[in-house]
């Protein structure tokens, strides 16, 4: 928390267009793409696993939504929920194959993001005939799909894309679960020592199954963002992205070995995140630095929170 | 073949050409074809591209351009950034965004466009960052002027709306037709397109005025 705060002044001193009311908007849009798929992969992480699939899962939910629709003429309606259960089908796959295999998820979540990179880049082409899927923006429902997933409201002058309440709701409800649920107990349980708490009566394997399942709902709900925002869906996006989820949910207080951490941490790793990747376009640096500038902001601001949370518990 | 990264198949085409067969490279990397012992090479100049850009904004009447490089440290994206500032007599900035990730790239755009109030002209190198930009632009209230490198059914749609005021077209569908028509010449008549420089189909720069005719080649795919 200290860490936002810390970044946030900072850039404020040294960016005049960052405490514009339009450039908050920007940021927080920034922040809530990020963070969507932050809060699923935060709660996987205190679960003890990865998905290393993440970030090109949004595509393929994103592509599947789009040709489905387009390929049979349906309502978009349709292609958004044959999306969902075809996202929350491979959520499912991971977590079987983890609890099946008893291999580690980074091997197994790497053989998944590769196959549908594969996947999304050939399916697309054999279907749409290039890389990228057709419009849909003149089918039925294109409208109140948008309005669900890529609207925008103007309040006192901040653009505030609906992601943002998307990725709220989805602190709260994860939050919710952590702290106010069994699921939630089950969760930091098996994170802290699967064995344990298998032997306690916690269901370790459905727990672990659901994890990656809440994961394919985040990546569901980002890629009908990125469908809907853009009309059209470019086959090769994605890859990369799931790095900025972990990274989001780390510097947001998750240890990478499970156990601890919390859905409002990965909210506050976004929004830094968020803060630090447009602020240095705000500050108008040298953008072959970028991602220099970048690292080195993360890395202070984490250094920065893990200080403090120190200091607290050594005074407590 | 195409020479995008020269030194990872370099060797593959000096081998086909020891074998006795005849390579043609095309799309980029048109400085390394004729080393490698390619026939010819049919493709877009990138710098010659980029200055093109940079005339055109000129004639325009644009002040300071904004150019969106979409993959960090490729070669040829930097290649037409530095065409189009060699050019133009205004200023040039460039922007480096994650490519793989379009919401992060349109709101790096925005932010860009935020802070850099005077930008009168967003040059993207593809099409879908054109897309990004002209969104971007309405959610940073920008009235910049957005133009693209690149050629697709989509651009064609916004340069008929004037959302894109133009696009650079290197003719893609132009270079596999050459390439595969050159080997044939030079199979049956012993032709070589060229002789020893690059052969090129771009920059071709495009506008809402050619939009009609366009279309329905975009539509088919070969333009």
């Amino acid at each position: 928390m200290v860490g936002a705060v810390a970044v946030f002044l900072f850039f404020a001193v040294v960016a005049d267009s960052f405490l514009r009311p339009s450039s908050f908007g920007t940021v927080l849009y920034a922040a809530s793409v990020i963070g969507i798929m932050a809060v699923p992969v935060a709660l996987l992480m205190i679960g003890g696993e990865f998905d290393l699939s993440a970030g090109v899962l949004v595509t393929s939910s994103a592509l599947v939504s789009s040709m489905f629709s387009y390929q049979m003429t349906a309502n978009i309606w349709v292609g958004v929920l044959v999306s969902l259960l075809v996202t929350l089908a491979v959520g499912v796959f991971n977590g079987v194959m983890l609890t099946r295999t008893k291999l580690p998820s980074f091997i197994i979540t790497l053989g998944t993001f590769l196959m549908l990179t594969g996947l999304n880049l050939g399916l697309t082409k054999l279907i749409s005939g290039t890389v990228s899927t057709k419009s849909i923006a003149d089918m039925e429902g294109f409208d109140s799909a948008k309005a669900l997933f890529a609207s925008q409201v103007t309040v006192g002058g901040v653009n505030l894309k609906v992601t943002v309440v998307w990725w709220l709701a989805l602190v709260a409800v994860a939050t919710w679960i952590l702290l106010r649920t069994r699921a939630g107990n089950w969760i930091f349980a098996v994170g802290g020592g699967a064995e344990a708490a298998r032997a306690v009566g916690v269901p370790v394997n459905r727990t672990r199954i659901g994890l990656y399942m809440g994961v394919s709902l985040g990546a569901w709900i980002s890629g009908q963002h990125l469908l809907f925002s853009f009309d059209v869906v470019q086959s090769g996006e994605g890859v990369g992205n799931e790095l900025i989820y972990i990274i989001a949910a780390v510097i947001g207080g998750c240890l990478i070995t499970g156990g601890y951490g919390s859905a409002i941490g990965s909210a506050v790793g976004a929004f830094i995140f968020g803060m630090t990747s447009k602020g240095i376009v705000y500050a108008e640096w040298d953008p072959d630095w970028f991602k220099f500038f970048l690292g080195a902001m993360l890395l202070l601001a984490t250094l920065l929170n893990a200080w403090v949370r120190k200091r607290a518990e050594a005074t407590r | 073949m195409t020479l995008a990264k020269p030194e990872a198949v370099r060797a593959s085409v000096e081998k086909a050409v020891a074998a006795g067969i005849p390579v043609v490279t095309i799309n980029a990397g048109g400085e390394h074809s004729g080393a490698a012992g390619a026939l010819s090479h049919i493709g877009q100049e990138e710098s010659v591209a980029g200055e093109a850009v940079g005339e055109e904004l000129n004639e325009r009447g644009r002040k300071k351009a904004l150019c969106v490089i979409h993959e960090q440290g490729n070669v040829s994206l930097e290649a037409r950034c530095a065409g189009v500032k060699k050019t133009f007599r205004g200023t040039v900035e460039n922007l480096n965004v994650e490519g793989t990730n379009m919401p992060a790239s349109t709101s790096s755009i925005e932010a860009k466009l935020q802070t850099g109030r005077d930008i009168d002209t967003v040059v993207t190198l593809g099409a879908p960052f054109a897309a990004a930009t002209v969104k971007a632009k309405a959610g940073a209230g920008s009235e910049a002027e957005v133009n693209t490198f690149d050629l697709n059914a989509e651009v064609v749609e916004q340069l008929k709306a004037k959302e894109i005021g133009f696009a650079v077209d290197q003719q893609p569908y132009l270079q596999g037709y050459l390439a595969v028509d050159g080997l044939w010449l030079h199979r049956t008549n012993g032709n070589v397109l060229g002789g020893g420089k690059p052969v090129l189909t771009g920059p071709a720069l495009v506008t809402d005025k050619d939009v009609p005719a366009l279309e329905k080649y975009t539509a088919r795919g070969t333009r």
